[in-house]
């Protein structure tokens, strides 16, 4: 089993709890009166204290000025890359080998600042079904509800940063990988994957790179993820190496819904969001997210826990 | 200034010339190039490239394009100005820009491909007037026609009686409801061709927000090294060559059904057949090619149902019955290797 990577919290947002906690508060304040660098406040003071909590709040302030924008640049990713079919395992026929299509993506995305990792399925047969099963072992989803063997990995990988994708064949909920992994050669995203919730619970943009994966049809049903927005083809498709690359740098000034729509134009692609309080919000989501220009890279939030059923959502959609 | 007494010339002359046009229903809409594309009566070849444009050249496009877009002037030296400031770290070779509140540029070296998007337009998702698609379509002509007298797209090859007709539709679901539908966009794109053979992958596509508002323009795919007679044909500009198809749609097609046994396929045509990101260095010569999409199908996953997978299409020569098909895109192993897992 792979080292354990913890879930990584990417925007850091400072709060009224923690700056009275660990700064006013004598009695959570260890280091009182123990060097000179630790001087005990004066809390009977009134005038002293009120200067004391204006002087500290500034630099509370201004220690989350610089660091926020360095937290909110650090954006994720996880891609899944599928190039070899044909004698890996996976029992696919003749002539299914593809492309490799998302290297320049992952360029581009350290290009512009995210941090992140790319998992491709030769030589290092690295690219798992298992990164986007859900981890979850109480959720009917992933190892709680389709396998007991074979746990789901999202929480270290395909749920653990703002943007996953998956790259290969696949096919009305089904994504399929190249080289079979313990057993397993697919995911689903009714059955095993819950991004965006659950275990990790990091994602917030899923582009799913296979033929007929997304049905707008299904935008209400099981199919959906707890994310902001997730992009992919209701058809088949024929891709260039490049497009996703493309599609990721048109972002930076056009929305992720006018991206896709360009990108894939005349072919069968659908980009759908999510809201959990209405399709106003939903609209507004859909309508002004940026996954370059860095509008909307957070959580869906009011997210399912471990064992928790669904919440409520509502989807909207646009496809060519 | 010039501009702008150009865009407004254009503009007249565009209108006084497409006037009767217009006021027609679509089915009557007259082929600007009819004539051109009927005389195919022998086939030659090209040179073809994906043309390499200076920084200047995208820029005069990408204004006339927004100009014709938001029907305002866009300066070309503003235009200029944006394009060499989006280019100058990371090149021409694919940008992005915005040249005006709602006008986002796209450009793609590898096919020639630029397009404008008004965002205004394209992010309405509430209006709920629909102007329908003749009245869309009327729009879809126009909107050609200034492309084609301000130069931006070439005045030739045009074939308005073969565009495809699509939409965007747009769409809302709560949990555990059907998806309710509406159209949004009516996009309208009419295929390239050269005396009367497809070039893969080239034309323009107009798209027609349903309150009637433009909401994109693009222009794509490699550009012919051609003269035009005054008869509308096509003949390529070093003399080229006449050639005679020895291979016919029925040979090819049994050649790909012996190779891709486990896939189905789809017929494009006869085609002048650049992938994209070739022949950027000049011009390539190049016969037609029966073109074919394969997509590849999938075992069984589930209820017995197969999956058909990502596709790629495959070229045949027609003189040449034993040459190996182009094959594009190819597959093959990842160009980098992947991480490690942490």
């Amino acid at each position: 089993m792979e080292a354990a990577v913890a879930p990584i919290n990417w925007t850091y947002q400072p709060t009224a709890t923690n700056r009275s906690t660990h700064v006013f508060d004598k009695e959570a304040d260890p280091f009182c009166g123990r060097s000179r660098l630790s001087p005990c406040h004066n809390f009977g003071d009134p005038m002293n204290r009120k200067t004391t909590r204006l002087i500290t709040a500034m630099l509370a302030l201004l220690t989350a000025s610089l660091l926020q924008p360095s937290y909110a640049k650090a954006l994720g990713y996880t891609i899944e890359q599928n190039t070899l079919y044909t004698s890996y395992g996976c029992e696919m026929l003749a002539n299914t080998d593809i492309p490799d299509d998302t290297a320049s993506l992952k360029t581009a995305l350290d290009s512009a600042g995210w941090s992140g990792y790319r998992y491709t399925d030769t030589p290092t047969n690295l690219a798992w079904p298992q990164d986007l099963w859900e981890s979850c072992s109480t959720s009917i989803y992933g190892s709680g509800g389709w396998s007991t063997v074979i746990g789901g990995l999202d929480n270290y990988y395909g749920d653990a940063r703002n943007l996953t994708v998956f790259s290969g064949h696949g096919g009305d909920g089904w994504m399929i990988w190249g080289h079979v992994n313990n057993g397993e050669c697919t995911a689903n995203l009714g059955v095993h994957t819950r991004v965006g919730e659950m275990g990790g619970g990091s994602a917030n943009f899923g582009i799913w790179y296979a033929c007929s994966v997304l049905q707008p049809s299904e935008m209400g049903s099981n199919m959906w993820q707890s994310l902001r927005q997730q992009a992919g083809f209701y058809g088949e498709d024929t891709d260039g190496v490049d497009e996703i690359r493309d599609f990721f740098n048109a972002t930076v000034n056009k929305t992720n819904a006018d991206a896709w729509l360009d990108q894939y134009v005349g072919r069968p692609a659908v980009i759908e969001s999510f809201s959990r309080t209405s399709a106003t919000d939903c609209w507004n989501t859909h309508n002004g997210n940026k996954l370059k220009g860095n509008v909307g890279n957070t959580v869906l939030g009011g997210a399912a826990s471990c064992g928790q059923p669904q919440p409520w959502y509502v989807g909207c959609a646009e496809w060519n | 200034m010039q501009l702008y007494n150009m865009l407004r010339t254009s503009f007249t002359t565009a209108i006084i010339l497409l006037a009767s046009s217009c006021n027609q229903p679509p089915t009557a809409q007259p082929s600007l190039h009819q004539k051109a594309l009927t005389q195919s009566s022998s086939l030659s070849a090209f040179g073809l490239t994906h043309r390499v444009r200076s920084a200047s050249e995208i820029a005069d496009i990408s204004a006339k394009l927004a100009s014709v877009l938001l029907g305002e002037e866009i300066s070309g030296d503003e235009s200029r100005k944006s394009v060499a400031a989006a280019t100058s770290a990371i090149g021409l070779g694919a940008f992005d820009l915005q040249l005006h509140p709602h006008a986002k540029v796209t450009y793609r070296e590898d096919n020639d491909d630029l397009g404008v998007i008004n965002d205004k337009v394209t992010r309405d998702t509430s209006s709920t007037e629909d102007v329908g698609l003749a009245k869309a379509e009327g729009i879809y002509s126009t909107t050609l026609g200034h492309l084609l007298v301000l130069g931006v797209v070439t005045a030739n090859g045009w074939d308005t009686s073969d565009i495809t007709r699509s939409q965007i539709k747009q769409g809302e679901a709560a949990q555990g409801q059907p998806t309710t539908v509406r159209i949004k966009e009516y996009l309208f794109t009419v295929p390239r061709k050269i005396n009367g053979v497809g070039v893969f992958n080239a034309g323009v596509t107009i798209s027609v927000h349903r309150s009637g508002a433009l909401a994109r323009i693009r222009v794509f795919g490699p550009t012919a090294d051609s003269v035009v007679s005054k008869d509308g044909l096509e003949t390529p500009s070093g003399g080229g060559k006449t050639i005679v198809a020895l291979v016919d749609e029925p040979s090819t097609r049994a050649r790909l059904q012996v190779a891709y046994q486990t896939a189905e396929f789809e017929t494009l045509g006869m085609k002048y057949f650049l992938p994209d990101g070739e022949g950027k260095g000049g011009f390539v010569a190049l016969e037609p090619s029966q073109v074919y999409k394969v997509s590849p199908v999938l075992p069984a996953i589930q209820n017995g149902k197969h999956l058909k997978g990502k596709g790629f299409y495959v070229a045949y020569s027609i003189t040449s019955p034993l040459a190996d098909p182009i094959v594009w895109p190819r597959p093959g192993v990842p160009a980098t290797p992947g991480d490690s897992k942490p």
